[in-house]
């Protein structure tokens, strides 16, 4: 029945970024552009008065825009506009990871929050080395987890009891 | 587990930021370079008498002028509607049964969602290292007669508690909730930590 399969297209769903927001705001921009210039020509078409310009007289003055503007405003304009372009095209492409994983399961695809699994983390580390919580902070990353640990003054520290603790609860 | 087209929105984003930028850097360059300058002015210039030309060919009374000015707006709204479209696009697939079987001879039989929710609250109980928890049903994407459900339980895990503690217990709720329908579901359990669990208490073992 492919039910893994079913199980890693939903994980891969939940874990990553679906880019409607991104979308969805572009083509907010780009419904407002076409309502407009569709307002313009069509109250153009009636002979009645522009709202801010006749599609011709937009016309004109796209075609002589070189002549007419300064050449410093027209790079910096130029210069936003490819900026913005890119940006569009780096997050069409990069992963857009959200801060969750998939845990092994049988019956179910299950996904965890990184910051579920730190405040795991930390609690292991805390009963461990006997320290209160504002003493041990975990941040998850990627592929990396860090816990920083403040001693409380006077009491020795056993790293290694730490490290293992900190360890077999991401290893489950 | 909703019906968003994922890859369309990435393909529409690459379109859209591989048109700005090469507007962009057009514009960049006709400010930079006087060459470009005089091409953009005579390319335009060129456009302009086309569509001079183009609207002589289909003429129609004043004001309108011509068939072609008639086809500008078209074409904007056209565009104007196909955005909106876009936008109803995303998301979507959310329904309030879980199962349906059907029968035809004695006809179909729906579960709905909020059955499974109390069942789940009420197997949550008293459970230390889960505060809240919810349950969505998903129709199946793509073909959209098929009645492949999905179910989406989220449990909020408190503040502390282990994550394989809280999976074993969704595999024993998977268990149950399949045991209650009768056949085998599609189900995504997410494990999260959010506002409940900041304010809820910290798991504590005692």
């Amino acid at each position: 029945m492919g039910m893994a399969r079913t199980h890693s297209r939903i994980v891969r769903r939940e874990t990553h970024s679906s880019r409607a927001g991104l979308s969805a705001a572009t083509a907010v921009l780009l419904l407002a552009v076409f309502l407009w210039l569709g307002t313009e020509s069509v109250l153009a078409l009636l002979g009645q008065d522009a709202l801010v310009a006749s599609p011709g007289r937009l016309a004109d003055a796209a075609a002589t825009v070189p002549q007419t503007t300064q050449p410093g405003e027209l790079t910096a304009a130029g210069v936003a506009t490819a900026v913005l372009g890119l940006t569009l095209l780096v997050a069409a492409f990069k992963g857009g990871r959200k801060g969750r994983r998939a845990m092994q399961a049988e019956r179910a695809a299950v996904v965890v929050d990184d910051q579920v699994i730190a405040a795991a983390v930390s609690r292991q580390v805390q009963l461990t080395a006997k320290l209160a919580p504002e003493q041990v902070a975990t941040t998850i990353s990627r592929a990396r987890a860090q816990v920083a640990i403040r001693p409380t003054s006077g009491a020795p520290l056993d790293r290694e009891a730490v490290t293992r603790a900190a360890a077999e609860e991401i290893d489950s | 587990m909703n019906h968003t087209n994922r890859a369309l929105n990435r393909f529409f984003l690459a379109a859209t930021g591989l048109v700005l930028l090469a507007a962009g850097t057009l514009t960049a360059g006709a400010g930079m370079d006087a060459g470009i300058r005089d091409r953009w002015s005579s390319v335009s210039t060129n456009l302009l008498g086309g569509w001079r030309n183009l609207r002589g060919t289909a003429p129609l009374q004043e004001p309108l002028g011509s068939w072609w000015a008639l086809a500008v707006p078209a074409v904007l709204l056209l565009g104007a509607a196909a955005s909106i479209m876009w936008l109803t696009r995303q998301g979507g697939g959310r329904t309030s049964e879980a199962a349906r079987q059907r029968d035809p001879e004695l006809g179909d039989t729906a579960v709905d969602i909020s059955y499974l929710e109390s069942a789940v609250e009420a197997a949550l109980e008293g459970n230390r290292a889960v505060v809240g928890s919810s349950v969505s049903a998903w129709r199946g994407r793509g073909r959209r007669r098929t009645t492949t459900q999905g179910l989406r339980i989220t449990l909020q895990a408190r503040r502390g508690a282990s994550p394989r503690e809280v999976a074993d217990l969704a595999e024993a709720l998977v268990t149950g909730i399949e045991a209650l329908l009768g056949h085998r579901t599609t189900v995504l359990v997410r494990i999260a930590g959010g506002t409940r669990t900041r304010l809820a208490g910290a798991h504590r073992t005692s």
